[in-house]
């Protein structure tokens, strides 16, 4: 059998074999490949088949006729075609026109060897066929189920983005309600300090209330000690009237009086005394409970103004916060438009896996029928008992 | 100084004022010139008799005055002390607390419990101050300047004490010293 023959069938099978294999390995556009190293293969099988039932047989049965009438016309009229044929599927005819029934048989043999031959890569062709129409099923289900996934993934990222708007949203009003908060920890301060203040007059009021309050206690001494001295002088003027007898009797009554007086004036300047003390006691225990209160509000302070401080990182942090969410949110837009178009290329990829099936299938048809084919050339062949093991 | 009433003469409902002198309460006699100096000023005199708290002076005349309790102490200069007498001739104690007026009980049956005998027994459901009281009276300086207690109308015990007989005495013990 010649090489030349079979170079160009073995070359386009191998290309389908490289295609099938890259296929294999993952390369979408390999089924492409492969349904082109199928095509040639076909086709130069059916070059090969075409062109050795268009010269072979008419040339074989007519030397079959003339070999079984025994005529003359043999010589003449199936030389020419013969030799022709022979010449047409690449065999030489003897140089001196001498065709003997050998070279014939030879033909015929080479013929049906190359019909074997095309049953042989017919088979090969089939079995590639149905290798890539599987590859190309799965790889129709893998492109669905990246379309679904990426669909997925684009509807989560427009998710996510949603969210982070919302985000957004919410870390804008976290914003300006820590601003407000701030705002109001700053009046809470100013008030607190004006209290402050207040507390400080008030406190400095109630000790100089004190002092007024223990000057009157000292001019109370100052009464009581009238009152006493006064109420000595009506005991003297008592003891006197009641020596004087009879005589100092009106006089008694008068000195009783001033007594009454002196010890009513003792007795109030007594109780005068007990309210300044009162007063004073007082004083001193309100400008102590003052002077706590500004302690508490030195504290309460202290504590709103550090409130205010962590208000203040809170609403920087807020702020970072919200700009990281926006970032968040725009990448995710992003995204999700890179997702659809990339849903947009899965879809055009099923389509084209699609398309790639269909033909894949049809050449299968195709294939099966070149199988048949094939088979009916060797069996035609094999009536000339041609075949190697026939 | 003036001689002492006699106690018969006193009037159920006479005015009198009484004092206390070392806690010992005395009722002083009706008519007699009295004056009360709470804070007088004393000077005490070197090498006087113990019961001399020091000499004072009242409007010019200048008056020894006697410390009976020798109640003072040393470096006080200002006692609470009570004339007894005109002014020439007074007699100046150093007192307890202010005099006050005191109306006397009438005068009952000698050694009956209700004119507080002093020299009677103690009742034994007598009050305890009325105890103190008594032997207060029993150690007076001069017994003799008692009268016999008397109760005014708060039930309290008060024993008439006789300037006169008190001024001897304490003239004689201050000659003797």
């Amino acid at each position: 059998m010649s090489e030349r023959r079979v170079l160009l069938p073995g070359a386009a099978a191998l290309l389908a074999l490289v295609a099938l294999a890259v296929i294999v390995f993952g390369d979408p556009m390999a089924l492409r490949w492969l349904l082109a190293g199928l095509l040639a293969a076909a086709v130069a099988l059916a070059a090969l088949a075409a062109r050795a039932a268009a010269g072979v047989r008419p040339a074989a049965e007519r030397a079959f006729e003339a070999s079984a009438a025994d005529e003359p016309i043999f010589r003449e009229e199936l030389a020419g075609p013969i030799e022709a044929s022979l010449s047409a599927a690449g065999l030489t005819a003897p140089a001196d026109g001498a065709m003997p029934a050998a070279g014939l048989m030879q033909a015929l043999g080479t013929i049906a060897e190359v019909a074997q031959d095309v049953s042989q890569i017919s088979r090969s062709v089939r079995g590639q066929s149905d290798l890539a129409t599987r590859a190309a099923a799965r790889e129709q289900r893998e492109v669905a189920l990246a379309a679904r996934e990426l669909a997925a993934a684009a509807s989560a990222l427009l998710t996510v983005a949603g969210r982070a708007r919302e985000a957004d949203a919410l870390a804008g009003r976290a914003v300006q309600a820590t601003t407000a908060a701030v705002d109001i920890v700053g009046g809470t301060l100013d008030g607190i300090a004006q209290s402050r203040r207040l507390i400080h007059q008030t406190e400095k009021r109630i000790k100089r209330l004190g002092e007024r309050s223990q000057e009157i206690g000292e001019v109370v001494g100052i009464i009581q000690a009238i009152a006493e001295r006064t109420g000595i002088l009506a005991l003297n003027a008592s003891m006197h009237a009641a020596a004087a007898g009879d005589a100092g009797h009106s006089f008694a009554v008068v000195a009783d009086e001033v007594k009454r007086l002196s010890e009513s004036a003792r007795d109030s300047t007594a109780r005068i005394g007990r309210l300044v003390r009162s007063i004073q006691t007082e004083a001193h225990e309100t400008t102590l409970a003052m002077n706590h209160a500004i302690t508490q509000v030195v504290e309460i302070s202290r504590l709103a103004d550090e409130a205010g401080e962590q208000m203040r990182l809170t609403q920087q942090e807020t702020e970072a916060l919200a700009g990281e969410v926006r970032q968040i949110a725009a990448t995710s837009d992003e995204q999700a438009g890179v997702s659809s178009g990339l849903q947009e290329r899965a879809r055009v990829i099923q389509e084209a896996s699609t398309e790639t099936t269909r033909q894949l299938t049809a050449q299968n048809i195709e294939t099966r029928r070149l199988v048949e084919c094939a088979r009916q050339l060797v069996d035609e062949v094999g009536v000339f008992g041609t075949l190697p093991g026939r | 100084m003036h001689a002492p009433e006699p106690q018969a003469q006193d009037s159920p409902r006479t005015r009198r004022f009484g004092v206390r002198i070392d806690g010992l309460p005395v009722v002083l006699p009706e008519g007699l010139l009295l004056e009360f100096l709470p804070r007088a000023v004393v000077w005490r005199l070197p090498l006087a008799p113990a019961r001399v708290a020091g000499l004072m002076q009242l409007r010019g005349h200048p008056l020894p005055v006697f410390d009976i309790g020798r109640t003072i102490e040393p470096g006080h200069s200002h006692p609470a002390v009570l004339i007894i007498g005109e002014p020439a001739r007074a007699l100046a104690l150093i007192v307890d607390e202010a005099p006050q007026p005191v109306c006397l009980q009438p005068p009952g049956p000698p050694g009956s419990a209700a004119n507080g005998d002093a020299d009677a027994e103690p009742h034994a459901d007598a009050e305890p101050s009325d105890t103190l009281l008594r032997a207060l009276a029993g150690d007076f300086i001069c017994p003799e300047a008692l009268g016999d207690a008397r109760r005014d109308e708060s039930d309290r015990l008060w024993w008439p004490l006789d300037p006169a007989v008190l001024g001897a005495s304490l003239a004689n013990e201050t000659a003797d010293v």
